[in-house]
């Protein structure tokens, strides 16, 4: 059997490791795991060159997913969060622009990621990833408040998105719109 | 009437407390969304419960709510918030004071269904108020 652990490494980045215990693992599941592991280990290892603001969302982001390991973190029957969820934020993260403004992270009782972006009470975008490449995201700007789904390749945050935290931030007058 | 000694309909004027047991779903400065988000039954625990007074909601969540877990705060609205976000608030003892937030928007697209009840939540964010422990 197969499992990926998600840890904090020396520097304080995440790295999240394949583990694998017992070698005759055959089913396509565990193939799908251990393709995801190759990708995770060199994830990690790329990792190593990161520092600054990415660097510390990274820390932050593993020490949320130590932090809801374990099924009923919540108190309830929340599940515990996806590890291939927290590789997809750790890439939402990678990939977004430098002048971006980073999120801050929260656990989702189906075991996803929410990515936050708090300007006050009234303004927030908030943004769920999980496993899968599709992004569902909720926005509140005063009054006016909308959701969206959006496609994440992996390797560049959406444009819609990018605009989305550009107009909630204050960086630029691009609207936020609905998919 | 409850055994609680509650009504069996909560008044919109009634406060409601949604205990938060991750830090991860508040900052210094308001609630996240994720703490409303429904669990996989697609319902939202709270009770019926608002500030004050401060002591007896600690000894609520602490006797009925946080089983090994600890209390780090309370998001406090109140029911007519819940409705206007587009959810009820329904009495749901035992045990004593606890209701759900019912009405999560449900689709056939997982990702659109996830999306829309992300727009509730952040209504309910948006309209709560953080009480820390």
């Amino acid at each position: 059997m197969h499992r990926i652990v998600p840890i904090i490494d020396l520097s304080g980045h995440l790295a999240i490791q394949a583990m694998a215990a017992g070698s005759n693992a055959v089913s396509a599941e565990a193939g799908v795991i251990g393709r995801a592991a190759g990708e995770i280990a060199t994830s990690a290892e790329e990792s190593v060159v990161l520092f600054g603001p990415k660097a510390d969302a990274l820390s932050a982001l593993a020490e949320l997913v130590s932090e809801c390991s374990e099924r009923g973190w919540d108190g309830q029957n929340a599940e515990p969060i996806d590890s291939m969820a927290a590789f997809s934020a750790e890439r939402f993260i990678r990939a977004m622009p430098e002048d971006l403004p980073l999120p801050e992270f929260a656990a989702e009782p189906d075991g996803a990621i929410s990515l936050d972006w708090i300007e006050t009470r009234n303004r927030m975008l908030s943004l769920s990833i999980s496993r899968g490449g599709r992004l569902a995201y909720a926005w509140v700007d005063g009054a006016d408040h909308g959701h969206a789904v959006a496609q994440f390749n992996g390797l560049s945050v959406p444009s819609r998105i990018i605009a989305a935290i550009r107009d909630l931030t204050g960086t630029t007058n691009v609207g936020i719109r609905a998919a | 009437m409850l055994a609680s000694g509650l009504p069996d309909i909560i008044a919109d004027p009634e406060e409601l407390a949604r205990f938060l047991f991750s830090l991860s779903h508040f900052n210094s400065k308001s609630v996240k969304p994720a703490a409303f988000l429904p669990s996989p039954d697609h319902e939202t625990s709270v009770f019926r419960h608002g500030a004050e007074p401060r002591e007896e909601l600690w000894i609520l969540a602490t006797e009925h709510a946080a089983g090994m877990r600890t209390v780090k705060a309370a998001a406090l609205l109140n029911a007519g918030q819940v409705r206007i976000a587009g959810l009820d608030a329904v009495a749901d003892e035992p045990p004593p004071r606890h209701a759900v937030l019912r009405g999560w928007p449900l689709n056939d697209n997982p990702h659109l269904q996830k999306a829309q009840q992300k727009e509730r939540a952040i209504l309910l964010a948006q309209a709560a108020v953080l009480l820390e422990r």
